[in-house]
């Protein structure tokens, strides 16, 4: 315990430095603030100096926010920068995070930029949504507009009655300046979700599933050998950390020394052996189907892989194969159950509808596949 | 993708490079809001397009005028023009319209009353209150299998946010999913047996590329296919290549042999030689050209092995060691009526040549019709050229420009369906509505598995014409009496729609804005209203936003957005994908505002495709979709599913009627009902100027062989009466040599006309085919329509001939 005397004196010391402290503080904030607040550094110029923003700018540049028969322009601030100076400050403070971004690279390509715009458009969104187009309404107010006059008699009067049901500016009209981002949902997201997960160098599981085609080693550091398709389990028998020594369980066809299959008669691929490997898989059993009348051999096959896209969770892979599955064929057509038809058959079904999914990628065609036999009639998927 | 970058200098046609051209200059992006293009001033052309193809649109003083294909092959088509007159029919659903009873008393009321009880209009919130409530209230109380719901295509309504199929799976979503039809009136049987033989639907895939067939292939048979009529259909809009093809084809002096009991258009325009089997014993004759073949030393034993399961299996059947009939060409003759030698003649034809036997879809459509598509592929396998050059079989020439290459258009995506629910209730095939609806608890046999038929309490119609697309129609009139409630969202009054308590109207393509892509992917089309909708109708994405508004659930079917902002975002995605391949798209704006398809050039790895190429190539590394990886003559998985009508090989099995049926003394001629040249199944009847066309005394002409009639005293022309044990209907007769004797045909698609409406017995004043047609399976392994089995009788009709009201509204619509 503190004599109180004592403490008292402290207590003053410290309110004395304090007051210096925060005085310094308060003086570096206001000049800071001075030099976030100044218009330069809310300029377009300024705003696409970095070239992160080469594409913004030009869907800009092509929407008419930026030309227009009214010849008024908004600039880049006037929708993404608060008018008030607080809010101005508190704005400017979370752009460093801008800063930051660009100095990791995190948009430095097209495709990094394609594949944040959803995110990136969300928070826009939620932001507005939030503070009820704030930004907007700066310009366009809400007693300055005459529905009755809109060319569109009906677009006016949907306007208007959205307004009155509490409905703000960017409810509709999002995708205005900049490009609309991909909002397909479902199996994008899940995707995504895997992705993330398929990260984490971490594995501390005894089965493994590729979420994409991987491809497997001789040995650690060693050559390539095979490539082991997405959604195949792989028994993990040494995990050194990037490399994993992996087991896998599966048939080959008599005479089909490429390729492993995951089950006996069904020719759904596990693993596409390269020219060197294929004498490599342990022939455990062979038997004579007696449907077919074709030869198949149980083998195992033992292979380095590395820790990159790897998911732990089965589930959450076939829910992905779920949506894939509603999303690429429930467009056109009732989606037909993997149930409807056998595992063989999907090979052949598939291809007959390449014309119609051909905006899939090969990685998602091959896992829609495999998602579909290992959820065939003649496949349980669940004890698999 | 890099081949999407070497095109990109290939990609010259004009439209495109102006349009990329155009979009460099950096145009003005509209507000997403401004749906534009709504006509306002004196004349104005726009653009839209049906799945027959293309169309540019002229409206004056914001009246739609005329109407021109875009294609050549549409252009020529005698519907394009006619568009105008579809759109203004006085057939069309103006209002909202609820059954009187129903109004007063609600679900159920005086369900008997449906398609003879008239109709008072409500408003839009009323209708989709009545059909909320009902939906929620049909949920808690029997769950959400007892909503019945199928899939349609509507030929005049396309577009990817608009199509109804995709707005009604997603309205479905939300709930939970509703009882849906799996498989299709069009190829039921084949896409359900094929897989099991060629591992492949061979209904709905890429065919060997009319290029190589025009090469090198000598000797063309058209197995009951007419691709001349049909060539014009497809699943999304058709640019008609199929017909273009069968021109050069036409002209390409090849040997042509066209087996069909008529002498179809492609007979006629090929100069064909034509071979006149009875209906539905194709099986028959091609187990005769097997045996021949097989007798002559003819059958290709090296890909019979190599290629093949089960041959061996299949040969005791065919040699009769199994069932003590021998499948000579004698045998077959007495059972198809074709002279043994030109089966003899044809096998040897066929085997000696580069050959191409097609067929279309007519012939599965008939009582075991898994049985045809099997025995055919069977033939081509004994021949021995599938595989090759233009050359094997194929059964999807007449449909969906799927023997042209595939353009590299980048797809454009359909209104997202959402997610789906985890236990979804069950898929019945199409073909057994009836049965399900009629037979609530009901276990059928389906490709192995077993359906169990829900208790269905309310139908939910969403454009399709079950009234008219099943078979027996006086059976489905009693069976749509039985459920709680039905509702149709339709364009135009169709004998479903009549057969309703509940009709909310939809306009059509020409007013309302949408976007599509050709089916060979060649184009990607602006479909920009040239009208306004007319009276009270609606486009089918804002019927279902109002009636998800009604359910509380309008934002979650929207997701927050017009039908306009969703088509430029997936003219966006596509736009995207295109640059992912190499190739520039126009902003949304340029290819909005120019009104005109963005056309793309073919994958140049697609000009010269070949069915199966790859299998005979290389079987063990591309092996087919089937158990063994080869084609199977015959198949264990079928054996093990043990069904008495589909056994392990091909078989000929007498069809339930036929012209050897003892059955045929009573009812002595065998009706076909094959697709119309005029109409897209049931769409367009009500198109007055093209049934000046093709009817007859005002009737569906019926087409009778010159014989037949004169025994019956009727002439060219006479309205007649066709009958048998199952209803009646009247027609319009066309006396001809072009049909073989004890055949006649009437076109599928003819509006129902009742003599009095609501009742299942009434004759039909039209022409209406499915009058006379059993509710029958093909059998218990794909569960399909029958359309093509049916025997009838005809009569000169002499009493006074009604007049035809099919086309006419309700009293008070």
């Amino acid at each position: 315990m503190v004599p109180i005397q004592q403490r008292h004196v402290n207590l003053k010391e410290y309110a004395k430095t304090g007051l210096w402290v925060g005085g310094a503080i308060t003086l570096i904030a206001v000049l800071l603030s001075g030099v976030a607040l100044s218009p330069a550094l809310s300029s377009t110029t300024f705003c696409v100096s970095c070239h992160e923003m080469e594409s913004p700018f030009a869907e800009y540049r092509a929407s008419v926010h930026f030309k227009s028969a009214t010849g008024v322009r908004a600039e880049c601030s006037s929708c993404h920068i608060p008018q008030s100076i607080g809010l101005k400050l508190v704005a400017k403070v979370d752009a460093l995070r801008h800063v930051y971004g660009h100095l990791m690279g995190s948009l430095d390509t097209d495709e990094k930029y394609e594949g944040a715009r959803l995110r990136m458009a969300e928070r826009v969104w939620s932001k507005m949504e939030a503070n009820d187009s704030r930004e907007c309404r700066v310009c366009h107010k809400e007693d300055a507009f005459s529905f009755e006059s809109f060319r569109n008699h009906s677009e006016g009067q949907r306007m208007a009655q959205g307004l009155e049901e509490g409905d703000t500016c960017i409810d509709c009209h999002k995708g205005l300046v900049h490009t609309m981002p991909d909002r397909k949902t479902g199996y994008k997201k899940l995707l995504a979700e895997l992705e993330a997960v398929s990260a984490d160098p971490d594995i501390d599981a005894d089965v493994i599933y590729p979420l994409q085609t991987v491809v497997s080693y001789t040995g650690r550091e060693g050559e390539r050998e095979a490539r082991i398709l997405a959604a195949t389990p792989l028994i993990v028998l040494d995990n050194t950390g990037k490399w994993l020594r992996v087991r896998v369980e599966g048939w080959q066809q008599d005479n089909i020394d490429a390729m492993i299959y995951e089950l006996q008669g069904k020719r759904i691929f596990a693993v596409a052996l390269d020219k060197k490997a294929r004498g490599k898989p342990f022939v455990h059993s062979t038997m004579l189907d007696p449907d077919t009348e074709q030869t198949w051999h149980q083998v195992s096959y033992e292979t380095w892989v590395t820790n990159e896209h790897m998911v732990e969770d089965k589930a959450a892979l076939w829910s992905y194969g779920a949506q894939l599955h509603g999303a690429s064929c429930g467009s056109c057509h009732k989606a037909v159950p993997g149930g409807h038809f056998l595992a063989n058959q999907w090979i052949g079904v598939m291809k007959d509808m390449k014309r119609n999914i051909r905006h899939l990628t090969k990685e998602q065609y091959r896992f829609l596949q495999k998602y579909l036999q290992l959820n065939a009639k003649d496949v349980q998927l669940s004890s698999h | 993708m890099a081949r999407g970058n070497n095109n990109r200098a290939g990609m010259s046609r004009r439209q495109f490079m102006e349009l990329t051209r155009a979009a460099g200059l950096g145009t003005v992006l509209s507000p997403l809001i401004s749906t534009s293009a709504r006509a306002h001033s004196i004349e104005s052309r726009s653009f839209s397009c049906c799945f027959h193809g293309p169309y540019y649109t002229k409206t004056v003083d914001g009246r739609l005028v005329s109407t021109q294909g875009y294609n050549a092959a549409f252009h020529d088509n005698a519907i394009a023009p006619t568009i105008p007159e579809y759109v203004y029919s006085a057939s069309r659903i103006k209002y909202p319209m609820v059954r009187k009873s129903y109004l007063q008393k609600g679900p159920g009321a005086n369900r008997g009353a449906r398609g003879s009880e008239g109709f008072v209009r409500v408003s839009w919130d009323k209708a989709t209150e009545l059909i909320a409530s009902e939906i929620k209230r049909v949920i808690k109380e029997h769950g959400n299998s007892a909503i019945l719901t199928s899939m349609s295509t509507a030929y005049l309504t396309s577009g990817r946010i608009n199509y109804e199929g995709g707005c009604m799976t997603r309205l479905a979503n939300l709930l939970g999913g509703f009882t849906d039809c799996m498989s299709d009136y069009s190829t039921g049987a084949a896409q359900t047996i094929m897989p099991h033989i060629t591992g492949s639907t061979d209904v709905y895939s890429q065919q060997t590329s009319f290029k190589t067939v025009l090469e090198y292939t000598e000797v063309l048979v058209f197995w009951a296919i007419d691709p001349v009529k049909t060539g014009h259909a497809s699943f999304s809009p058709n640019m008609g290549y199929s017909l273009d093809w069968m021109k050069k084809l036409a002209k390409s002096g090849k040997k042509v042999i066209a087996i069909d009991p008529q002498r179809s258009a492609t007979a006629i325009e090929f100069g064909a030689e034509w071979v006149a089997p009875a209906p539905n014993t194709d099986v028959a004759m091609m187990l005769g050209m097997a045996y021949a073949l097989q007798e002559a030393g003819l059958e290709n034993r090296a890909f019979l092995d190599e290629y093949t399961t089960g041959y061996d299996k299949f040969l005791p059947y065919l040699l009769g060691e199994s069932d003590g009939i021998a499948k000579t060409p004698e045998w077959a003759e007495s059972v198809c009526q074709v002279k043994a030698a030109k089966i003899r003649e044809i096998a040897e034809l066929l085997a000696k040549h580069p050959s191409l036997l097609l067929t279309g879809w007519s012939l599965q459509r008939a009582d075991h019709g898994e049985q045809p598509p099997w025995m055919l592929v069977t033939l081509a396998c004994m021949i021995g050229q599938i595989g090759l050059p233009g050359c094997g079989y194929s059964m999807a020439h007449h449909y969906g420009d799927y023997g042209s290459p595939l353009g590299l258009a980048p797809s454009v995506p359909y209104l997202d369906a959402g997610t789906y629910p985890e236990n979804p209730p069950p898929l019945i095939p199409d073909a057994r509505t009836t049965d399900a609806i009629l037979n609530p608890g009901k276990v059928i046999d389906f490709n192995g598995s077993k359906v169990t038929y829900p208790d269905i309490k309310m139908i939910f119609n969403e454009y399709g014409n079950p009234q008219c697309r099943h078979q027996e129609r006086a059976k489905m009139i009693q069976a749509w009496k039985k459920p709680d409630t039905i509702v149709t969202h339709e364009i135009v009054w169709t004998a479903s729609a009549w057969m309703s308590d509940i009709v909310l109207p939809v306009c059509t393509a020409a007013e309302r804005n949408d976007i599509d892509s050709d089916t060979a992917a060649t184009t990607i089309i602006p479909i920009k209203a040239a009208i306004e909708p007319l009276y009270e109708s609606k486009e089918p994405f804002a019927v279902f936003t109002e009636i998800a508004r009604a359910l509380g659930l309008e934002r979650e079917f929207t997701m927050g957005r017009t039908a306009m902002e969703l088509v430029e975002e997936s003219y966006d995605i596509a736009r995207k994908r295109a640059k992912d391949a190499g190739m520039d798209m126009p902003n949304f704006k340029t290819f909005w505002d120019k009104a005109e398809p963005i056309e793309f050039p073919v994958d140049d790895q697609d000009v010269d495709y070949v069915q199966h190429k790859d299998f005979r190539d290389d079987p063990l590394l591309e092996p087919l979709g089937t158990a063994t990886g080869k084609i199977e003559i015959f198949c264990r998985n079928i054996e093990k599913m043990g069904y008495g009508d589909c056994g392990p090989h091909p078989t000929w099995y007498e069809p339930f009627e036929w012209l050897g049926a003892s059955l045929a003394k009573k009812f002595p001629l065998h009706m076909v009902s094959p697709h119309p040249r005029y109409r897209m199944h049931s769409q367009y009847n009500h198109v007055a100027s093209l049934r000046a066309i093709y009817n007859v005394a005002g009737h569906e002409p019926v087409t009778i062989n010159a014989a037949d009639a004169k025994v019956r005293g009727i002439g060219n022309g006479d309205v007649v009466r066709i009958f048998n044990q199952r209803g009646q209907t009247l027609a319009g007769a066309i006396v001809s040599e072009d049909i073989r004797p004890g055949v006649i045909s009437i076109c599928e698609g003819s509006w129902y006309d009742p003599q009095e409406r609501g009742t299942a017995d009434s004759l039909c004043k039209h022409g209406h085919a499915n009058m006379l047609i059993k509710d029958k399976p093909t059998s218990s392994l794909s569960q399909s329509c029958n359309a093509n089995t049916a025997l009838v009788d005809i009569e000169k009709y002499t009493g006074t001939v009604p007049a035809v009201t099919a086309f006419d509204p309700p009293a008070d619509a």
